[in-house]
């Protein structure tokens, strides 16, 4: 039976991260590590623990620290060098379970990925029910691994609640409880705050996710430059990245801020323009065509909006972007006003040159003009030589 | 049910039928034959994927009339090992008993009535085709089908007829493939049709041995195409026993695109080139290209191409053919394997390539003007 999704639920993300990953497998493989401390890496001085297993992590061992001292910590530890093949197969075979679940999953790394779950809820029922599938089909197609799953509103959010009840964990953020759960933690919490910036943030007596979030945006700024803006927006779980799978994560993309707001498609249109020629020629520069295109706009009230979908045929061509992006724009509120008008090319793939057979007359020749003005930009200068309805 | 049959005939009836039944559906039975006996004494053998069907009658002896279907794959390949000889096939019930010679198998089969109909040709009108041209045809051309199932109108091939000439055409959307072959005895009706991929390799299969004519005609968006093929080898005096074999596809519905808009007229370079040179050269120089797009360059100037590739992860590679050919120098890009296919398939010891503008297609003629080959360039 279907299930109705709660109201709320404006968008699901989820975060799915292994349990001691590469430790996990060596115990998966070996059975005589299983429930003894184990420490992945080498025994030479200068090595550093790449995994240490729970068991390990009880006596304090953890990742990234030296072997010695873990070693020191947890002397009975057994230590077994990372074996990186087996791991990136088993992670082939994770991933292939979560692209069961979601044709958006951006893979992180060899053991975690998000995957955008927003409208499957009539496939997989409540969040919470996502959540718990994830979790049965990873240990299922793993024979036997663990994994701790965040589900919330944001890819941020996400990331915070798989690492909450680790291992085996499953965390869902229901929407309006966000920044109850956020503000008492420790703002090393936050992505990208390292502990150099923690230190900053603390000594400006900022040692939760509520100090921050307290604080206004331009004071933190102010202190800690672009990075200072992104953890007072995390801090308020204001986090618009959307899942991007692997193969369309590389973009050429081009946005123009305005000077003053504007309003309705015609307003709209030239900037696109803009986007569009200039993103065509770093395309044709670098040889790529590209599968998609993306529009991006952002209200006056500062809420980024963006729609995205394919062209006809792979393309490198201003027009060609253009009429992909037309097809977007009417998806878009145009009754709203606009600060921000942006639009990439992705999915984008090696342009091998081929010609091809059926290509449209229409299309030969704006290829063929394409290169000619290629040829001519590159000696006279950008200005040099432009469509007249690009004029302003 | 009980036949006996020839070793030779019972594996000549599953190879055109196993090929056919489909291993991967969701419906078992449709990776069965079906075997029944005709009330005159031989037997049926019939196959499909539902796209495409065969089937055949062919010479045994019927001590027991019934019906059976079988796994086809399983069934050939039992058969195809058994000593040479008599088959015996028994079906009691639900046991079904293969045996020959000393050894004996025992088959789960299933329903014969669960098996699709297939269709008949019924009162279709045939019309008559050299089996040896039919074959030439599908060899010059089948290797451009597009292998991309998912733009359906280039996955087969255009075949036509126009009373005066037999026409088959086929493109990938990089490079197209067209034969016309002028027909002595004329006066058959106007057809057009586009046959799947499978279909066009099944045909293919049919017109291997003997010079029986293939009968083709068309009715309800299928094509059906029947010959009589030989099953067992003409013995000293006894002459080659043959079967009536029926192939029915499902054509393409979607148009095939304009292909004569795309054959360029009015080429001014023409280059006459010696077929194997040129092929044996593209061979050599594209094991340094790209494994991914096989570019080569062709250096034209009056008297010779050099075929040449540089490839930053292997090397470089370059080779000097003679040609025939008087006009102005030029550089063009093309992938060799499209080059290579072409040459492969004409048997012609010259072929003609017209070219005109770097980013302009490349015609490749046989001398005799039958075939009609176009390769777009490659920007390098």
């Amino acid at each position: 039976m279907p299930v109705t999704p709660p109201a709320q639920w404006q968008r699901i993300v989820i975060h799915a991260d292994m349990d001691a990953f590469f430790a996990a497998v060596e115990q998966l493989d070996t059975p005589a590590y299983r429930g003894k401390p184990l420490l992945i890496g080498s025994r030479s001085p200068r090595s550093v623990v790449s995994t240490a297993s729970y068991e390990a992590r009880q006596f304090g061992a953890k990742s990234a620290m030296p072997m010695v001292q873990a070693l020191q910590l947890c002397p009975h530890a057994i230590v077994t060098p990372p074996r990186m093949d087996r791991y990136r197969e088993v992670s082939h075979i994770i991933m292939r379970v979560f692209e069961s679940f979601s044709p958006m999953v951006a893979p992180i790394s060899v053991d975690e990925a998000f995957l955008e779950m927003t409208g499957a809820e009539q496939i997989f029922g409540t969040p919470e029910q996502m959540g718990k599938q994830i979790k049965r089909s990873v240990y299922e197609a793993t024979l036997g691994l663990t994994i701790s799953v965040g589900v919330a509103g944001t890819m941020f959010m996400a990331k915070v609640a798989s690492d909450l009840n680790k291992p085996d964990g499953l965390t869902v953020i229901e929407p309006g409880t966000e920044l109850e759960t956020l503000w008492p933690m420790d703002v090393a919490r936050i992505w990208g705050v390292g502990p150099k910036t923690r230190e900053k943030l603390v000594a400006l007596g900022l040692c939760t996710i509520g100090d921050v979030a307290r604080c206004c945006e331009p004071y933190l700024e102010n202190q800690l430059g672009k990075l200072g803006s992104h953890i007072w927006r995390l801090s308020h779980n204001l986090d618009d990245r959307l899942v991007i799978p692997r193969e369309e994560a590389r973009s050429i993309g081009k946005e123009y801020t305005l000077d003053s707001d504007v309003l309705g498609a015609e307003a709209i249109w030239p900037h696109l323009r803009r986007c569009a020629n200039r993103i065509a020629r770093s395309l044709r520069s670098e040889n790529l065509l590209a599968k998609g295109v993306r529009v991006k706009l952002k209200t006056s009230d500062f809420k980024l909006l963006t729609r995205q979908g394919p062209v006809e045929i792979p393309t490198n061509n201003a027009k060609e972007l253009l009429a992909a992006a037309a097809l977007l724009l009417e998806k878009f509120d145009l009754n709203r006003s606009y600060r921000l008008i942006g639009m990439a090319a992705f999915q984008l793939m090696e342009g091998t040159c081929q010609q091809e057979l059926f290509v449209p007359e229409k299309l030969h020749r704006q290829r063929r003009l394409d290169s000619v003005m290629d040829a001519v930009h590159k000696k006279f200068g950008d200005t040099a030589l432009s469509h007249g309805e690009d004029l302003e | 049910m009980e036949i006996v049959l020839s070793k030779q005939c019972f594996s000549s009836a599953l190879a055109r039928t196993s090929s056919i039944s489909d291993r991967k559906s969701s419906m078992q039975i449709l990776s069965n034959v079906l075997i029944s006996t005709e009330p005159n004494g031989n037997v049926q053998f019939a196959a499909t994927d539902l796209n495409l069907s065969a089937n055949g009658v062919f010479p045994a002896e019927v001590k027991k009339q019934g019906e059976i279907t079988l796994p086809a794959r399983t069934l050939y390949d039992i058969v195809r090992s058994m000593p040479e000889g008599m088959i015996t096939l028994k079906v009691d019930g639900d046991a079904v008993e293969v045996s020959g010679g000393r050894s004996n198998f025992k088959l789960l089969g299933l329903p014969a009535e669960d098996f699709p109909s297939i269709p008949e040709p019924g009162d279709v009108e045939f019309f008559e085709v050299d089996p040896g041209v039919l074959a030439d045809m599908i060899d010059k051309t089948a290797f451009s089908i597009s292998s991309d199932e998912t733009r359906p109108h280039i996955n087969g091939a255009l075949f036509q007829g126009d009373g005066k000439v037999l026409r088959m055409v086929t493109t990938d959307g990089h490079r197209l493939s067209k034969i016309e072959i002028k027909l002595e005895q004329s006066g058959f009706y106007n057809f057009s049709m586009v046959i799947p991929n499978k279909g066009i390799g099944e045909i293919k299969r049919m017109l291997d041995d003997g010079d029986d004519m293939v009968l083709i005609g068309a009715k309800d968006g299928s094509v059906f195409i029947k010959r009589d093929v030989e099953v067992e080898k003409a013995m000293d005096d006894e002459p080659a026993k043959k079967a009536e074999f029926v192939l029915v596809s499902k054509l393409i519905e979607s148009e095939f695109p304009p292909y004569e808009q795309v054959i360029p007229k009015g080429q001014d370079k023409k280059v006459i080139v010696d077929r194997n040179k040129l092929f044996d050269a593209l061979k050599r120089v594209s094991v340094v290209s790209s494994d991914r797009t096989l570019g080569v360059k062709f250096q034209l100037t009056e008297g010779s191409v050099e075929i040449s590739t540089d490839n930053p992860s292997i090397g470089e590679g370059s080779e000097i053919v003679d040609v025939n050919y008087d006009g102005e120098a030029m550089e063009i890009g093309f992938n060799a394997r499209y080059f290579i296919d072409v040459l492969n398939v004409l048997g012609d010891e010259e072929v003609i390539i017209e070219l005109a503008g770097y980013l302009d297609p490349a015609v490749v003629k046989d001398i005799a003007d039958t075939f009609v080959g176009v390769v777009m360039p490659m920007r390098i």
